[in-house]
């Protein structure tokens, strides 16, 4: 390769073991589990914020918390929901699973991929760094302009905002690169796409929508970044700037995201149905051209979220028809699943049970979402508790109950035990429940006028009640966390191991060991047809459920380089330390500015840190080799 | 076929990936269409703010078409530098590509020069980032292309001078195909950008509604 | 043949009755006319002679890339030239302006970028993206007002 040998402070790490292994992984699954992991730390830290939030609306004029610190804690509840739990567990479920389901040993980046999860991480404990220096950001989860501005928040808040999510932007956005590469180039030899699961399939589409919206946003908060930090004119009204763009900025990112949050876990759903109905998915290409339509068309409909702006009939009746049309795609995914489940034999167990949860919240929070897409009722609808029941049950009855879907489902795959059957229906019955008395009053709550973003209401409006039983539901669906993870530590701590396929899996990461072996498949497989894993076990299925005759069984491809050992990348700690040097170069642009003579400007000292040691860190990823030389 | 046999000739090997594609040049391609959507959100942003400073420097009075005409014109010659470098290196002519490699490098560099002056010349006019709306987008659009162009400079110096030491293997030669097909889209950026800013925007004057807008929120 | 509604109706309207009132058969007496394109027997030779020209056999020569290199300057002085006369154009300058940069963009992308002798898949992908920006943007700058008569001074 290349004979220049780049000077390294730390010798490469090479064992499996220990606290460096873990920092030095480009493992996929060990990747996957660290976003897990933290991904469910976060889930923690949002639920409390939410409780907190619900504890203050329990009751009129109640004052548990003030009102700045409420607008923090509804605005963090938010961006941490959405960018520090939904998006990097769905990222956790990618990163184990897609080469697993593609027959693939690692994807195809493997350091990029540790350097994704770092940056989110470090990212991600800088936004919430901004509780303990000088207050979060508390301009709401979508940072409407100019309230941005430094007008109308002094501080440090909003800085705060847009940088740490500046860098979880950019996680995303390596990790989006990783996963398209990897689905396109590194399936098993005879899987084409029209032979891929769903859930790669969808895996394919979030990735695309990922690598294409998050630079707008990137764009959208940096321009805030730099009206806030260089006093430029990008949303100062006075110099002509419109808060408008701010909005269509971030719609347009905006919508594609909850696509980007929903069709991963829209994804799981189309892989546990099958396999607990017994029963071949219905309409595979139907589903997936589906959810490909979703992605496409997700672009056109950013402004239904600004019917209220004053954006003129002729642009409201436009995307209001582009929102009414999405909705048929997605009816026909429901309308598969439904196929799926009937006339199945159908396995109740956890998994299956989230999965109609899935279905059923889904298609509530879908029916409202569709009364917003008119502006005459959206303009009663908007900025009430309407809307908020209404992503809430698009997000939490559908992506986390998706996501706690596929959590039950891979479990076994993953640790090589199964999570209990009876605390796990605990855990979503309580679930299921909370969550409807939760967000299942604010349907009328917001039809009754109440606004969202208030930290209070007078006595008298008629809210408390719901608002009461409302926190109710919110405590529930604690205790089922909670139920959650008692169940989690009883399964760490038990020795019962499961098989390596317990549900009689279709796709292909229920033909390895669980847990999966560094290497993944021993032999890479030769896939013959969707579904292949299954059709290798049940033969004489194939006629029945395909209409085809089963053919005699391809030799399977050698993969071993005569030696015998199969070469995976080595261990790296640089996409660790480019994800510090970048994460502080973000940061140092916040502060700590030293004034160059002579000119305008100043330099953010902490930046040229970050860069140096960005820049070090990104020479030793180039230089080394994917592999070294007689390691493992 | 036809297109496989002279793909055959000209890349020497076709990867064993699904697609035939080589999973570097797959991400460059993708990283390309996501800085798409960067560049076209600043360049948006750019047509949204077109006529409507309030204050000045304006594009008409402070624009100089004939000097970035001709640091236009050294960005797509560089571009075909590129493309030259990248023909020698498949043909294993090492000397040849480190010149064509290294005339990138001086090309890009000239244009470098040229985006300091125009910079330093607004400056002195009076425009900066922060004095109106046409220099904030003017500085940011602009900049984010120069800091490409400095990163994509950078990166070819880098490949010259250290990745071609000795042979070259066709794993180098896959490299210079990824920078290549950067600096050809730091290229047509900056067509797209010179046609908008310069060619179609020169004639961009003060914001009249917006002055009367502000003069009414300033004034009222 | 049977009922004399029958034979009345062959006798009237089929093809080999010799009668007035022919309505055609379907297959037999029209057979379909063979398939043209949109612009008749003209598509073909136009679209081979662009393949042929622009695949060539003198592709990936140093001559051939400058030739692009020279079309490129060309694009751009002409570009510079319609500048300086832009009154001639009025309102149509601004097209011209980007159907010139659009020339170019598709120039580079296509040789210097290597897409026209790469797989489609690739073109595919990159003519996706780009669509969809430029949809994007072109909505969002209309509903911005972008394309609406600007105000005048009034004199």
């Amino acid at each position: 390769m290349t004979t220049i040998a780049f000077p390294t402070l730390i010798s490469r790490p090479t064992s499996y073991t220990g606290l460096w292994s873990w920092i030095g992984t480009v493992d996929h699954k060990r990747i996957g589990t660290l976003y897990g992991v933290t991904a469910f730390l976060y889930f923690l830290i949002g639920g409390i914020e939410a409780l907190i939030i619900r504890g203050q609306l329990r009751t009129a004029e109640n004052d548990l918390v003030s009102p700045e610190v409420f607008n923090q804690l509804f605005t963090m509840h938010g961006t941490t929901m959405v960018f520090m739990v939904v998006m990097p567990m769905s990222a956790a479920f990618f990163n184990w699973m897609i080469p697993l389901m593609i027959g693939a040993r690692d994807v195809a980046f493997p350091r990029l991929n540790a350097f994704s999860y770092w940056a989110f991480l470090f990212g991600s404990i800088f936004l919430n760094l901004s509780f303990v220096f000088g207050g979060a950001p508390d301009a709401g989860w979508f940072g409407y302009a100019n309230l941005t501005g430094n007008t109308y928040s002094p501080g440090d808040g909003v800085t705060f905002w847009a940088l740490g999510l500046t860098i979880l932007g950019v996680a995303s956005l390596a990790a989006s690169f990783n996963f398209v590469v990897t689905i396109l180039n590194m399936r098993a030899p005879g899987m084409g796409l029209m032979k891929m699961p769903v859930f790669i399939w969808m895996a394919l589409v979030t990735s695309v929508l990922m690598a294409l919206a998050m630079p707008v946003i990137a764009v959208a908060l940096i321009q805030l970044a730099m009206d806030r930090v260089l006093d430029t004119n990008f949303f100062n009204p006075v110099a002509g700037g419109d808060p408008v763009l701010w909005q269509h900025l971030f719609w347009l990112f905006g919508h594609p995201e909850v696509y980007i949050l929903i069709l991963p876990a829209m994804g799981i759903v189309s892989e546990t149905l099958p396999v607990f109905s017994k029963k071949p998915l219905f309409g595979y290409p139907a589903i997936v051209l589906a959810g490909a339509v979703i992605g496409f068309m997700g672009w056109f409909v950013w402004s239904h979220h600004m019917f209220t702006v004053g954006l003129g009939p002729a642009a409201n009746s436009a995307f209001t028809i582009s929102t009414m049309l999405i909705a048929v795609p997605t009816g026909v995914k429901i309308f598969n699943w439904m196929g799926t489940i009937w006339g199945g034999k159908l396995h109740l167990n956890t998994s299956m049970l989230f999965s109609l949860g899935f279905i059923a919240m889904f298609i509530i929070g879908g029916l409202s979402g569709v009364t917003h897409a008119s502006p005459p009722t959206d303009a009663q609808q908007q900025d009430t508790y309407y809307i908020v029941a209404h992503f809430h049950y698009v997000l939490f009855g559908g992506s986390i109950l998706g996501l706690f879907a596929g959590g039950y489902y891979w479990w076994p795959k993953m640790t090589g035990k199964r999570l209990g059957e009876t605390f796990g229906k605990w855990h979503f019955w309580t679930m299921l429940i909370g969550f409807n008395l939760t967000f299942g009053p604010m349907h009328w709550l917001g039809l009754n006028g109440m606004p969202r973003r208030i930290s209070t209401y007078a006595e008298g409006m008629g809210w408390e009640t719901s608002n009461a039983i409302a926190t109710v539901g919110a405590m529930l669906i604690a205790v089922s966390v909670l139920v959650f993870i008692i169940n989690v530590i009883r399964t760490i701590s038990s020795k019962q191991e499961a098989e390596d396929d317990p549900w009689d899996g279709r796709t292909l990461e229920w033909s390895i060991p669980s847990p999966p072996p560094a290497y993944n498949f021993a032999r890479i497989p030769q896939v013959k047809s969707l579904d292949d894993y299954w059709y290798t076990k049940h033969p004489e299925l194939l006629h029945d459920e395909r209409g085809e005759q089963a053919e005699s069984v391809a030799p399977v491809e050698e993969d071993t380089h005569g030696g015998g050992s199969i070469h995976l990348p080595s261990m790296s700690y640089y996409p660790f330390v480019v994800a510090i040097g970048m994460s502080i170069g973000v940061i140092g642009f916040m502060d700590g500015q030293v004034d160059i003579p002579s000119t305008e400007l100043q330099f953010p000292w902490l930046s040229a840190v970050g860069i140096v040691i960005g820049m070090w860190g990104l020479l030793g990823w180039i230089f080394e080799p994917v592999t070294e030389e007689g390691g493992h | 076929m036809a297109q496989a046999a002279l793909e055959q000739e000209q890349h020497g090997h076709v990867a064993d990936t699904n697609t035939g594609i080589s999973n570097r040049k797959l991400l460059m391609w993708v990283f390309l269409a996501s800085d798409c959507l960067f560049f076209g959100s600043f360049i948006a942003t750019y047509l949204v703010y077109r006529n409507e400073s309030i204050v000045g420097p304006f594009p008409n009075e402070i624009l100089d078409i004939p000097l970035t005409s001709v640091s236009t014109f050294v960005l797509l010659m560089s571009s075909l530098a590129m493309v030259l470098a990248l023909h020698y290196a498949q043909k294993s002519q090492l000397g040849l590509t480190r010149f064509w490699i290294l005339a990138v490098v001086v090309l890009g560099s000239v244009f470098l020069g040229f985006q300091v002056y125009e910079f330093k010349t607004f400056v002195n006019e009076g425009l900066t980032i922060r004095s109106n709306l046409f220099g904030t987008t003017f500085f940011v659009l602009t900049g984010f292309h120069g800091l490409h162009v400095l990163m994509g400079v950078l990166w070819l110096l880098g490949m010259a001078f250290a990745h071609f030491k000795g042979a070259l293997t066709s794993r180098s030669v896959e490299d210079l195909e990824m920078a290549g097909l950067y600096w050809h889209f730091v290229d047509i950026v900056w067509i797209i950008i010179f046609t908008v800013i310069y060619l179609i925007g020169f004639s961009d004057g003060e914001g009249i509604e917006t002055i009367e807008h502000a003069a009414s929120i300033i004034g009222g | 043949m049977a009922n004399p509604i029958s034979r009345a109706w062959r006798k009237l309207f089929y093809q080999d009755s010799g009668s007035y009132f022919l309505l055609p058969k379907v297959d037999a007496a029209y057979p379909d006319p063979p398939n043209e394109g949109p612009f008749g027997e003209a598509g073909p030779p136009v679209w081979h002679w662009i393949d042929r020209f622009t695949y060539g056999g003198k592709v990936a020569t140093p001559f051939f890339y400058t030739i692009i290199g020279v079309w490129l300057a060309l694009l751009t002085l002409v570009e510079v030239y319609f500048f300086t006369i832009d009154d001639f154009f009025g309102s149509f300058f601004v097209t011209i302006m980007l159907l010139l940069a659009l020339l170019k963009f598709v120039i580079v992308v296509a040789f210097f970028m290597h897409l026209r002798f790469d797989k489609n898949i690739l073109t595919l992908v990159f003519t996706a993206g780009f669509l969809i920006a430029i949809f994007v943007f072109v909505i969002m700058l209309s509903v911005q007002g972008q394309f609406a008569p600007s105000p005048q001074i009034a004199p």
